[in-house]
């Protein structure tokens, strides 16, 4: 670093700092000079003014000033940042001697990862442990250079998830977990495992479930244990381990994908749950077995593949202890496996009653008897069966409790498992601190005047009310046939402010999507260069245009003098009006990453919007929500004419799902707005979680069909409206609303932030 | 240079878009008698469908059939209405016309099928106007020449509404002067007779790739733009006769090509291994 920057050149940022502070900066300064860049630099004082100002203990800066520069060194400035940031998220959901605990560590993580990436992974953890498991988050750090010393960035992730999904809602045992003082989380260090976990095959499974079986069935993890360790199938969808611990890199794969095939072979050709009738514990484990394996073979029939994929996991061998287990998990094998042999006589009779030519595999009616038959005979054989400890094999099958009606016994258990899934959301949503961070944030903002620096002119008015303009609507009634005039008013309201920090935090956080994103553009043929022909000047000549001036001229005609050709980059007048759907309903959690759907859609328009600014195109974004025909609440966040700067994220970062989603009045309103836009091109891209309803309304069609009328009169005014759903079961009525090719259904809402803004340079390609 | 020597050249110049051999097409519907039909009242026809389902098999047999050449063009957004209608050469004699290939189909009697068709732009698409209505005309403006279509010629165009972008799209007075086809993947065992021939694989081996074919249709809007197509099944069948296995042909000719999603690609693969 050659430049010579004196403590004294940053005097606007440390301005006002007490004395004795200032002496500590003093100190810190000639390590810090010699690794940091000017920009680096001022960061570097920046952060400790943003320490300072939400209350980060004078103790904790000091160590950040000793430590941040050996970060730098070890994996770079920008990590820097990174670890400000984190240090930030950590003080907001624990407190003071985690931060310490954090740049005490931070050199220590630098100099076992090595590299950027693995640091903002292991930072990234840290985040999601003091989100999630904060007891746990001081024990951690005191111990992360061990795991690092025997984990890899990426299985520490793993490490750290297992923790908290395991003692979830437990702090005392997350703190254990994270003290290492459990075996489970010491035994995760020294075996050489790293299993593979649902997370990270989550998407795989849902395109294979969807492909080979036409199944959108719901996917979930459950945190396996001893009293549960295998998949089992409800009316919610299919559950999973969300780990094999035990199966690494492919086999663990080929094992999820067992279990999804073989749940999914049980979807398809059980039928529903039988009552358990007079028959015996033994006799159901067998009627399971049966089961599975007709089911499996069914499968086979039409694709044989699978039968290599679920041998794999059938290990059972003939001469084993003479024990029931063992016999049965020989005897899943012999019917599976055509080319088993076995010695056991029990074996080959259930062997001969199930391939003999009089059982029809399509028919379950054979299964219950053969496993009564069957049963007895283990009986006389004097074999042991607990169906208290009873685990079924192989790994990959499920545990058959949905092959039977709920046993009076079990349902309680059941149902608090069930309940235990229901609850979790809204302890996540209560426990997370976003939603308090906002409120808070709101508050301040609102103290704040909003109106500064605003291009909106209708501010003056505004002033008054935060009512901005009421219009109505006619809406359409199906049932009539014809349009209701003035039956639906649109509000439209001024967005609450938020702290626009939040939304640069969205674009810091997805940085590598930017470039991405970027990248894409670059690469797209949106700049590409045209070759405009026929052109009166250019670099070049138009050799068609040249031939005709030619034979103008021989023919004693006036030539037409524009002959050149021009490159020029692409004419693109497209106006895009992003119109958000924030009802109630997008306060749900979504399971997969703990978010709800109304910051993923809005992460996913912060993305939008960077890659639209990136293209030049000009937008809007606008929200509604309604409460009954008279309320459709239409909020602005962004117009046309204004800059995406600090007020637009402001905006942005203050929006909030409520109420209900009549589509129609938003939709006819937003084509308004566009149809003063001079554009050749115009869209409005809807983004909704649902269909519409309103509370006013019961019959679900009527909102429907109308939202179907508003979007063809915005296609008469030359308008074309896109509809991005986030409801997975919304190809039902979507397609009804926008027709067949003008929607796209996501089927996992987490991923949304990164398709979005695809789909728009798709779209508008 | 006058007009009956270029015009006996161009009569030369066509026969090369005679169809000799008859070219293998299953009927999935009615399609053959309804083209015919069509044909015969010299009603311009547009054919939809997916990619890669049998739209330009189809109208090759068509022309066969009929025993008309067929000049068929595929149209991309660089192309102006030269490129379709003809243009002035220089030679050493001086200038010399030459017939685009629209103008050598409506001069000879040929079928003309341009290929997506709204790859073309607007203003290109619009100069088939005259030769799709009552007129059946083609003025070429820079010749000072208005050329009435020979008695045979018709046009066919094809279009695939499901995967350009939605801002190209034709314009409704294009689209309104064409009758239609619907094209879509043949039935199941259709589709397995279609890729047995033309792979030359037994009906076995060829129907567990319409297996996988469907299959993968079913991720279609949910990862997948567009299903894997018959075109690919037979691709991968010739793949297959040549006696490489079949899960790696399979890969080759139908997961790498259709998707670049990582997660999407282990699916697809994991797919192709439960039907082999």
């Amino acid at each position: 670093m050659s430049h010579d920057a004196a403590l004294e050149s940053f005097r606007e940022v440390t301005a006002g700092m007490p004395r004795e502070r200032l002496q500590v900066l003093e100190d810190a300064w000639p390590l810090a000079k010699q690794t940091f860049s000017a920009e680096g630099l001022e960061r570097y004082l920046r952060a400790v003014r943003s320490f300072e100002s939400i209350g980060v203990t004078w103790a904790a800066i000091v160590s950040f000033l000793a430590h941040a520069p050996r970060v730098a060194r070890e994996v770079g400035e920008p990590a820097v940042a990174q670890l400000v940031d984190t240090a930030i998220a950590v003080y907001g959901h624990t407190d003071q001697a985690a931060v310490d605990a954090l740049f005490a560590a931070a050199p220590e993580v630098a100099k076992r990862v090595r590299e950027p990436v693995r640091f903002a992974r292991v930072l990234e953890t840290v985040k999601d442990v003091a989100q999630r498991a904060p007891s746990g988050l001081v024990p951690m750090l005191r111990h992360v250079a061990t795991v690092l010393d025997q984990l890899s960035a990426e299985e520490f992730r793993t490490w750290a998830l297992l923790g908290i999904q395991a003692q979830a809602r437990d702090p005392e045992a997350q703190r254990r977990y994270f003290d290492l003082s459990v075996p489970e989380a010491r035994a995760f260090l020294s075996a050489d495992t790293g299993g593979v976990m649902f997370v990270d095959v989550r998407k795989r499974l849902a395109h294979y479930l969807r492909a080979l079986w036409g199944r959108g069935t719901e996917m979930r993890a459950f945190s396996a244990s001893m009293q549960q360790s295998r998949p089992y199938l409800t009316a919610l969808g299919i559950h999973l381990p969300d780990a094999y611990r035990a199966a690494r890199g492919e086999a663990g794969v080929a094992l999820y994908r067992a279990a999804t095939a073989h749940a999914a072979a049980h979807l398809t050709f059980s039928g529903p749950p039988q009552p358990r009738g007079s028959l015996k514990p033994i006799q159901l484990v067998l009627a399971g077995l049966l089961e599975d394996a007709r089911v499996e073979l069914l499968a086979i029939r039409e694709l044989p593949g699978l039968r290599r994929l679920w041998l794999r996991f059938h290990e059972a061998r003939p001469g084993g202890s003479p024990s029931f287990a063992d016999l049965a998990a020989r005897l899943a094998r012999a019917l599976l496996d055509p080319e088993y042999a076995d010695d056991s006589p029990w074996i080959a009779k259930a062997r001969t009653l199930f391939f003999a030519p009089d059982v029809d595999l399509t028919d379950p009616a054979f299964v219950r008897p053969m496993a009564s038959a069957l049963g007895n005979d283990i009986g006389q054989m004097r074999l042991q069966f607990n169906s208290k400890t009873w685990v079924i094999e192989p790994i990959y099958r499920d545990d058959n409790t949905a092959l039977w009606e709920p046993d009076k016994n079990e349902q309680g258990l059941m149902m608090e498992d069930e309940e235990v899934m229901l609850v979790q959301p809204e302890l996540v949503e209560s426990a997370g601190g976003d939603t308090l961070e906002d409120d808070s944030a709101e508050e301040v903002e609102g103290v704040r005047p909003v109106g500064a620096g605003d291009p909106e002119t209708e501010d003056s008015e505004a002033a008054a009310g935060d009512l901005l303009r009421v219009v109505q609507y006619p809406e359409w009634d199906y049932l009539i046939g014809l349009m209701r005039p003035q039956w639906c008013t649109v509000r439209e309201q001024r967005p609450v402010a938020g702290e626009p920090r939040e939304v640069d935090d969205i674009l810091h956080r997805h940085r590598d999507l930017l470039d991405r994103i970027d990248a894409l553009i670059r690469g797209n043929e949106l700049r590409k260069p045209v070759r405009m022909k026929k052109q009166m000047e250019g670099d070049r000549f138009d050799l068609d245009q040249v031939i005709n001036a030619m034979i103008d001229v021989r023919s004693g005609r006036t030539p037409d003098p524009r002959f050149h050709i021009r490159v020029d980059r692409r004419e693109r007048d497209l106006s895009v009006l992003v119109l958000l759907d924030l009802s109630e309903s997008t306060n749900d959690i979504v399971q997969a990453c703990g978010k709800k759907v109304l910051h993923l859609a809005r992460e996913a328009t912060v993305l939008l919007a960077s890659a639209m600014e990136g293209i030049g195109d000009r937008f809007a974004i606008h929200g509604f929500c309604s409460n009954g025909r008279h309320e459709v609440e239409y909020y602005r966040f962004k117009d046309f004419s204004w800059p995406f700067d600090a007020h637009v994220k402001a905006r942005l970062a203050g929006m909030r799902g409520q109420l209900s989603t009549r589509m129609g009045g938003a939709l006819r309103h937003a084509t308004q707005w566009l149809r003063q836009r001079p554009s050749d091109k115009r869209l409005i891209l809807l983004i909704t979680d649902g269909e519409p309803h309103d509370i006013d309304v019961h019959d679900p069609k009527y909102l429907l069909l109308d939202a179907k009328k508003a979007v063809e009169e915005a296609s008469r005014a030359g308008i074309f409206t896109y509809c991005m759903s986030l409801d997975p079961k919304a190809d039902q009525y979507v397609s009804r609303i926008f027709g067949a090719r003008n929607y796209t259904v996501v089927d996992h809402i987490d991923r949304l932030p990164e398709k979005l803004p695809g789909l728009y340079l798709r779209l508008t390609r | 240079m006058t007009q009956q020597t270029a015009t006996a050249a161009d009569a030369a110049v066509i026969d090369q878009y005679r169809i000799v051999d008859e070219p293998y097409y299953r009927p999935i519907g009615n399609e053959i008698e309804l083209y015919e039909a069509a044909y015969e009242a010299r009603l311009p026809m547009m054919l939809k469908g997916p990619t890669g389902c049998g739209k330009t098999r189809f109208i090759e047999y068509m022309a066969w059939r009929l025993k008309r050449p067929l000049v068929t063009l595929a149209c991309n957004e660089d192309m102006t209405a030269s490129d379709l209608v003809g243009r002035f050469l220089l030679d050493a004699q001086g200038t010399r016309w030459q017939d685009g290939p629209l103008t050598l189909a409506a001069r000879h009697g040929a079928i003309c099928y341009l290929d997506e068709v709204v790859e073309a732009r607007q203003d290109t698409a619009v100069v088939i106007h005259p030769l799709t209505d009552a007129r059946r005309c083609l003025p070429l403006e820079k010749k000072n020449e208005l050329v009435q279509a020979h008695p045979d010629f018709q046009l066919v165009i094809s279009y695939n509404p499901g995967y350009q972008s939605i801002l190209k799209d034709l314009k409704q007075s294009t689209k309104q002067r064409f009758g239609a086809l619907d094209f879509h993947y043949p039935a199941r065992d259709l589709e397995i007779e279609i890729v047995a021939h033309e792979a030359g694989l037994p009906a076995e081996t060829a129907g567990r790739l319409v297996t996988i074919g469907e299959k993968t249709r079913n991720l279609k809007g949910h990862g997948l733009e567009e299903g894997v197509s018959t075109r690919m099944l037979i691709h991968a069948g010739q793949l297959v006769r040549r006696g490489i296995d079949p899960v790696a042909a399979c890969r080759v000719t139908l997961t790498r090509p259709i998707t670049d999603d990582p997660d999407m690609r282990d699916a697809l693969d994991a797919v192709i291994t439960a039907v082999f």
